[in-house]
């Protein structure tokens, strides 16, 4: 029993998110009108998506220097 | 509009549905080699981590009402400013507090007009309200000439600069229907200063009830002072200068009513022509 995702595809789905998580919190942030009305920590979820980015960047760099 | 409390019960209700689906779904995809239900737990995970780390601000905040601190400090900051207001106003026979509208956000004026930019209560010392003249306001008075009553720095101003900082949008640009919309998510999700708060506009009216403020002891019937009820608590006062602000003609706080604890603050707005 071994976990079925290789660590090209963890890095694949980290950028992803990434992404998604990036652009929606800068959209949200970015529209003072409609920001109130939405009732999330956007703090945090900009903080989430940076996050995964420098997850996504680790990956990166691992893959590209696998004697790191 | 979802308020706050509601919002974050249906952020937990959704954070903890898709993060026990994630983990079965990981477990799962170990069983049978999957990747397809490894990626669909991974995300699943994920996303209902997420959704319990941006649970609205508002609802988090709120725990430090419930805390008997919090509140003390910021009615116990403001209440020699209400004390002295009371000794000025007491020497009055006035019975209402008018938020007159300060120039629009922008507008380019002579000099000596650049005092009509900040918000301003007029107390009359009548009954009947006297529009005070443009020079008494822009000349930033007190007392007005032959008794006519005084002018006042608004007590929610901190509050309104504040505000007006954390909107970023110019208030004077919105409509009051779209203000009685906005503004309750603001003061409830931002500042955290009461735990519920809704306003209605209605003609020339707008009534505003705010639930548990933490200024609720400025209405104590025994205790409180009365210029809260003439003037209204940081909160009222700002709402105030808003609603002046928005629609460019005085508002007046016609109505006051608190019940005894303060739990429940009823106000009513009255845009006076």
């Amino acid at each position: 029993m071994i976990f079925p995702l290789s660590f090209p595809d963890i890095s694949l789905w980290l950028g992803a998110t990434t992404i998604i998580l990036l652009v929606t919190s800068e959209l949200i942030i970015s529209l003072p009108e409609y920001s109130p009305r939405i009732l999330i920590n956007k703090t945090m979820l900009r903080a989430i998506g940076a996050g995964c980015g420098i997850a996504f960047i680790i990956t990166v760099i691992l893959r590209l220097f696998p004697f790191i | 509009l979802a308020k706050p409390k509601a919002a974050a019960d249906l952020s937990l209700v959704i954070g903890a549905v898709f993060t026990i689906f994630g983990i079965v779904s990981i477990d799962l995809s170990i069983f049978y080699a999957s990747q397809i239900l490894a990626l669909i737990g991974l995300g699943l995970t994920f996303w209902g981590v997420v959704f319990f780390l941006t649970m609205p601000k508002g609802y988090l905040d709120t725990l430090l009402l419930t805390s008997a601190v919090y509140p003390e400090y910021l009615t116990s900051a403001v209440y020699p400013e209400y004390s002295t207001l009371d000794r000025i106003t007491n020497c009055l026979e006035c019975e209402k507090g008018y938020y007159i509208p300060t120039l629009p956000i922008g507008t380019v004026v002579p000099g000596y007009l650049k005092g009509l930019k900040d918000p301003v209560i007029f107390v009359p010392a009548e009954a009947d309200f006297h529009m005070p003249s443009v020079e008494d306001i822009s000349q930033g008075k007190f007392l007005l000439e032959k008794g006519k009553g005084i002018l006042l720095t608004p007590p929610g101003l901190g509050l309104l600069k504040q505000i007006e900082k954390k909107m970023k949008v110019k208030l004077n640009g919105l409509s009051i229907n779209e203000i009685c919309e906005v503004l309750p998510n603001v003061i409830l999700e931002d500042f955290a200063l009461a735990k519920d708060l809704t306003m209605t506009a209605e003609a020339k009216h707008i009534h505003l009830s705010v639930q548990n403020s933490v200024y609720k002891s400025l209405y104590d019937p025994e205790d409180g002072p009365k210029s809260a009820r003439l003037l209204g608590c940081p909160i009222v006062s700002a709402i105030a200068c808003i609603l002046a602000q928005a629609s460019g003609k005085t508002i007046a706080l016609a109505e006051t009513n608190a019940s005894l604890d303060g739990s429940t603050i009823e106000i009513e707005y009255q845009i006076v022509s």
